[in-house]
């Protein structure tokens, strides 16, 4: 529980702090606010699903494959 | 120019050989000398062009030594030093020895600044990995080895072909700058890609890293790969192929790292992932982006190491290191479970972590480039080393469900190896300065910028908050025992195809032939020289049954049965006048035609 509110107070203070700092950016969308937090939650969901939903069935194959 | 210290890799093949005559404490006492001898060894060697030697007309460098050398120089001591403390239990001397070996040719090869000695240094490393990959203990470690043995066979042949059609076309074996262009750039750019791994040439990693010892995979997760960033960074700076080989590299591993059972295959694509930094760094060409391919092999092998080595103990204490084997290991290795942590931190970039100061220097170089898609896949690559290396390597072997494991804590001298790797993945984090020191071009570069270290940690905080989310829903992928195919799969099963067809098809044609050639025509031969002009006969009333018909037809093979049962028959048998004639006549018909047509 601790835990779960620590980085509840991480997130929050990551999300906040945002505002406070000068951002040197190189393209447009950083300039975005909370472009890094969707990013990050965006790629990690799309990885996910692309391992399990995509990858997964075509490469998967029993265990003793290649000694058959 | 003659100097006073010896060329670096004769450190490494020395100790290599005194340690196959040396027993216990001393071997092992001699063993850690090794890399500190020749790290003083390194340092007091100026920079410059040492140790030239003429071999026919070209001339052998075993010392080009300058700021990318010593960099690379530098981090293959440490982390030798780091390897060899962690597999002092290793009773086999010969394990030792080759391990040596595989250190020192990556050392000599950083040195080399000629195609010859270069190649020379390729090879030795490509045996001395089959050798570590073979010391394994587990059932696959033959095959593998043997696999990944042809495999750097073939990239050997593609640098040795390229090396020879360089020096021919530019009167020259210097190893220098070369860039993309004739044949023989491409030959040694595919050779390199081969030991880089890149798409579709890195299937050896996952498939024969995972089979060596614990203590053999720190050797071969450092040396091969980076040797080959190395000599791209040398040969290939500014490649504009290179920025794009990187940045595929550098995401697609993170699929195959998710969806796998072994631990150590996830580090190991997680390695091929680590690369993609570095090649795209190469790539982009510019002094910071070289600047950050450099802090990054600096960086990645320490914290790389640090990971490795931390499986490497669960292997080592409970023998198993799969997924659906381990878990709940933290209370009973904390200790690895710490430096496991600081090597998951570290490789995920989070602030006061050595990985933070080296891939934010690539990031910056494409952002400066505007390269925007590379940017992209570049920061998608940081979210995928978090989640499959970072999340998934700690969290399965040390939390997750508990296995009911107990085994004992890592021995004390694979906790101080893990502890050094530590201790610099950390320092390097915090002092930042002291790696930027070490780069080949002066650094204007400051990652603890507010912004900087804000944005960061939004994004890998909000990424473990998807993580969170998947472990809350249950939606996190099951670990089930399997096989994931991969680029191997063409060789293996290709293999197989070309065996198949060797064994089946071919097999029937060869028998088929050889039965012709050494039964039937011998057999023949002697048939037809008991009275060839029999022989003869048979075969011209056969042509003649051939094309005859009808009750004609019948009366010769009536006559050719009669032939065969009293053959041979009298071979003295007299023929007319005028079949001699006819013979003569058509010799003589033969041979004016062969003259007349010559």
């Amino acid at each position: 529980m601790r835990m779960k509110l620590l980085f509840s107070l991480l997130l929050f203070a990551s999300v906040v702090a945002e505002f406070f700092v000068l951002k040197h950016v190189y393209f447009p969308w950083e300039d975005v606010p909370l472009f890094y937090a969707a990013f990050g939650f965006v790629a990690f969901v799309l990885f996910m699903l692309g391992a399990k939903y995509v990858l997964l069935p075509i490469v998967r194959r029993g265990e003793t494959y290649y000694d058959d | 120019m003659t100097i006073s210290t010896f060329p670096p890799f004769m450190v490494f093949f020395a100790g290599a050989l005194m340690v196959l005559l040396l027993k216990g404490r001393l071997r092992s006492a001699v063993l850690m000398c090794i890399p500190v001898i020749g790290f003083l060894n390194l340092i007091s060697t100026p920079e410059g062009t040492h140790w030239t030697v003429h071999f026919l007309e070209h001339t052998l460098i075993f010392g080009k030594v300058d700021k990318l050398s010593l960099a690379f120089g530098a981090v293959y001591h440490l982390i030798t030093l780091i390897a060899v403390i962690y597999s002092l239990h290793v009773r086999e001397r010969g394990h030792h020895s080759v391990s040596l070996l595989l250190s020192g040719s990556g050392v000599g090869a950083v040195f080399s600044g000629d195609l010859i000695s270069l190649f020379i240094f390729w090879e030795i490393m490509a045996v001395a990995g089959t050798l570590l990959v073979w010391m394994g203990s587990g059932r696959g470690a033959a095959p593998a080895g043997m696999r990944y043995f042809i495999v750097h066979l073939f990239g050997g042949l593609f640098f040795l072909f390229g090396a020879l059609l360089h020096i021919q076309a530019t009167g020259t074996a210097d190893f220098g700058f070369i860039g993309l262009g004739s044949l023989a750039s491409w030959l040694l750019f595919i050779s390199f890609g081969i030991n880089c791994a890149w798409p579709g040439l890195h299937a050896w990693i996952p498939d024969a890293y995972p089979q060596t010892t614990p203590a053999g995979a720190v050797f071969m997760w450092t040396f091969t790969t980076k040797t080959a960033v190395f000599v791209l960074l040398r040969a290939f700076p500014g490649t504009e192929l290179l920025i794009w080989i990187g940045a595929v590299m550098a995401v697609f591993p993170v699929f195959f790292a998710l969806i796998e059972n072994n631990l150590r295959r996830v580090l190991a694509y997680g390695l091929i992932n680590q690369l993609g930094f570095m090649v795209a760094g190469i790539g982009i060409g510019t002094p910071l982006s070289i600047n950050g391919t450099v802090s990054h092999v600096i960086c990645h092998i320490l914290y790389n190491a640090l990971l490795v080595m931390s499986m490497g103990a669960v292997l080592h204490r409970t023998g198993k290191i799969h997924c659906t084997d381990l878990g709940g290991l933290c209370k009973s290795m904390p200790l690895t479970t710490a430096f496991c942590i600081v090597g998951a931190v570290s490789i995920s970039g989070f602030p006061l972590f050595s990985g933070f100061v080296s891939k934010s220097m690539v990031l910056e170089a494409a952002g400066i480039g505007q390269m925007a898609m590379v940017w992209i896949l570049l920061m998608i690559a940081v979210i995928g080393d978090f989640q499959s290396v970072g999340i998934k390597v700690p969290y399965r072997a040390f939390f997750a469900h508990d296995a009911g494991l107990s085994p004992k804590e890592a021995p004390p001298h694979m906790l101080a190896a893990m502890g050094i790797a530590a201790f610099f993945c950390i320092a390097v984090g915090v002092y930042p300065s002291v790696l930027y020191a070490m780069l080949p071009y002066p650094v204007d570069f400051q990652p603890y910028t507010a912004a900087h270290v804000v944005t960061t940690c939004q994004l890998l905080l909000f990424g473990a908050l998807a993580y969170l989310l998947f472990v809350r829903f249950g939606l996190l992928t099951p670990e089930r025992r399997a096989t994931n195919l991969d680029a191997d799969w063409f060789y293996r099963k290709g293999a197989q195809a070309f065996m198949w067809v060797v064994n089946r098809p071919a097999a029937r044609v060869a028998q088929w032939f050889s039965a012709a050639v050494f039964d039937r025509m011998p057999a023949f031969l002697a048939w037809f020289g008991r009275n060839p002009l029999a022989a003869l006969k048979i075969g011209g009333d056969l042509i003649l049954l051939f094309f005859s018909s009808g009750q004609h037809r019948q009366k010769i093979a009536q006559r050719i049965k009669q032939e065969k049962e009293i053959f041979p028959g009298d071979i003295m048998k007299r023929w007319p006048v005028g079949t001699s004639v006819l013979w003569v006549t058509m010799f003589l018909l033969a041979y004016l035609l062969v003259y007349y047509l010559k």
